[in-house]
């Protein structure tokens, strides 16, 4: 088991827990989609998984276990080490993650500096052919680019080729193809697939696409008011969906043909 | 009452790169909008989709082209009359986080605008921000938070909120709903829909979301790498090979995992 969430309950600072009775998870190459209401804590769970929980977050509940090793044991010390060659987050706002007054490249080159990719040509060559992965035109231009010179797609690509640069075992992503177009993101979704069938990436995916919930997950799990409603095997939870709420969520998927 | 409301005709934008390269970002676009109607914007990524958006409520200067509003070129308002401009082109970003003041509580992010305006009072402030709150289906005591203290398609939500408060003619609302679940989503489209049943709004609306764009607009510009490639009235009538790739992509709940993506993606 790579990972294993159990009962896992989270607040920030002093107000009650946005999150309860989460439980799940999650093996090499295997793919979770969360799926479920904005405001529905979906972002926290990822977050809590990297200890990245800004504001006061804290796991208030429950347990987390990476590669057998719970995770709230660990110091932060060993949380950044992890971060990046064994999970990788890309966030749901790249842009507002990035430093704005520094060159894709230079954050680039210090990422994977920061990770051991220290040979100049090495990173180099890496840092291209993951922008072209993401299927970013020129790939010079973008390493010169900040980020305001980019459109909010082309940040979410430049997000999605930082994580995805050091293979990691774990790849958190949350609404990783919201930015994108729908035929970028076929790439990107294909890529990630890619990613968990070759090298064994185990993908926890948050999204609002239905449609890529579907295509991509083994699970899905299904969140409303900060707690879990449905969590099964893919096929059960979007054919044959057990509570009212699933069922509401998928009706009300834009569609060919589809009224309101 | 089906007057013309905004003009854009042949928009271009050109960026410098350094080195003596340019960019054209938006390259001679033509288009106008209605009172009481919505234009869709779809295409790639890059396509100049925002820029144009950016153009429209002169956040940037066009290279080239001229915007007309109301039937008066606005291309190069300043002082006074672009402030003006502004109130009756309001713009809900792409990227929310970035373009919320994180200074600032909800109660003032949604209430400044209508004091600057000189539209309500100190006083009405909570009273106007709870109103606002509710019709965007967020909890009135969000009035007192800071963005960074709420989820991401709860700060979408805010910014939606704060653009409907200044009672606009237009409103450019780009990848305004990208950070909501569907069920939210309808609502949201629904409030837009009566808005613009009672008030006349008009709306371009931006949207990587093909079948959304669909069931929204009343005509959809597609557009790829600056370009117009063909404006349509619905997706049925698309003819371009773009236009079809990009349908060709989309991933649907009936289809799952039996989706079998375009080849000339991957080539
Ligand atoms: N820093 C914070 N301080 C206090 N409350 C927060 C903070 N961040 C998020 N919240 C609250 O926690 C709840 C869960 O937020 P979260 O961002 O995890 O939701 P989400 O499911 O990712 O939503 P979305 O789909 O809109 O991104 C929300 O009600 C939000 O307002
Ligand atoms: N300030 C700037 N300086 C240089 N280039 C820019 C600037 N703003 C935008 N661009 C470039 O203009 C092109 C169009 O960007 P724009 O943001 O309009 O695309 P978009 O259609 O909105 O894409 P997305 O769907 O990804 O949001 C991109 O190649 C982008 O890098
Ligand atoms: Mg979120
Ligand atoms: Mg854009």
């Amino acid at each position: 088991m790579l990972l294993e969430v159990k009962q896992l309950g989270i607040a920030y600072g002093r107000r009650p827990p946005v999150v309860r009775d989460v439980s799940f998870t999650l093996d090499a190459g295997e793919v979770l989609a969360i799926v479920g209401e904005s405001g529905s804590g979906k972002t926290t769970i990822i977050r809590s998984i990297m200890h990245i929980l800004p504001g006061g977050g804290h796991i208030a509940e429950g347990t987390v276990f990476f590669q057998g090793e719970d995770t709230r044991a660990q110091s932060p010390a060993r949380h950044r080490e992890l971060c990046g060659p064994d999970v990788a987050m890309i966030f749901q706002d790249c842009g507002a993650m990035m430093n704005p007054i520094r060159s894709i490249g230079r954050q680039f080159r210090d990422y994977l500096s920061i990770h051991g990719v220290k040979n100049p040509a090495e990173a180099h060559a890496l840092m291209t052919s993951m922008l072209a992965m993401v299927r970013l035109p020129d790939p010079e231009r973008i390493l010169k680019s900040y980020p305001f010179e980019l459109s909010g797609g082309m940040r979410q690509r430049v997000g999605i080729a930082f994580a995805m640069a050091l293979r990691p075992k774990l790849l958190l992503a949350d609404e990783p193809t919201s930015a994108l177009d729908v035929t970028t993101q076929a790439q990107i979704v294909k890529e990630m697939m890619d990613a968990a069938r070759s090298v064994n990436t185990a993908i926890l995916i948050v999204t609002h696409n239905l449609g890529v919930a579907a295509y991509m997950a083994d699970r899905i799990l299904v969140m409303k008011d900060g707690r879990p409603v449905e969590y099964g095997p893919a096929e059960d939870v979007i054919y044959r969906p057990q509570t009212d709420y699933t069922r509401r969520l998928l009706a009300a998927v834009p569609g060919p043909g589809g009224l309101s | 009452m089906n007057e013309e409301i905004l003009r854009m005709e042949h928009i271009t934008k050109r960026f410098p790169l350094g080195g003596g390269r340019t960019l054209t970002a938006v390259d001679d676009i033509t288009f106008s909008v209605r009172r009481g109607e919505t234009l869709g914007i779809v295409g790639e990524s890059g396509s100049g989709k925002s820029t144009l958006a950016r153009i429209l409520t002169r956040l940037e200067v066009p290279t080239a082209g001229r915007i007309l509003f109301r039937g008066e070129d606005v291309t190069a308002l300043s002082g006074e009359a672009l402030r003006q401009h502004r109130r009756s082109v309001q713009m809900v970003f792409q990227d929310p986080s970035t373009a919320l003041d994180p200074k600032l509580r909800v109660r003032d992010i949604l209430c400044e605008p209508l004091l600057n305006f000189g539209l309500i009072r100190s006083r009405d402030v909570p009273d106007k921000a709870r109103e606002l709150l509710r019709l965007v289906d967020l909890p009135e005591d969000f009035a007192g938070r800071y963005p960074h203290h709420m989820s991401g398609g709860q700060r979408q939500r805010v910014a939606i909120a704060r653009a409907l408060a200044l009672e606009p003619e237009l409103i450019i609302l780009d990848e305004a709903t990208s950070a909501l679940d569907v069920s939210v989503q309808a609502h949201i489209i629904a409030l837009l829909r009566t808005l613009q049943q009672e008030k006349h709004l008009a709306y371009l609306f931006i949207c990587h979301d093909l079948y959304l764009a669909d069931q929204f607009c009343d005509r959809i510009l597609v557009m790829k790498q600056g370009r117009e490639v063909e404006t349509i009235r619905g997706l049925r009538e698309a003819k371009s090979p773009y236009a079809q790739k990009l349908i060709a992509s989309v991933f649907s709940v009936e289809e799952g995992k039996n989706k079998i993506l375009p080849p000339e993606l991957f080539q």
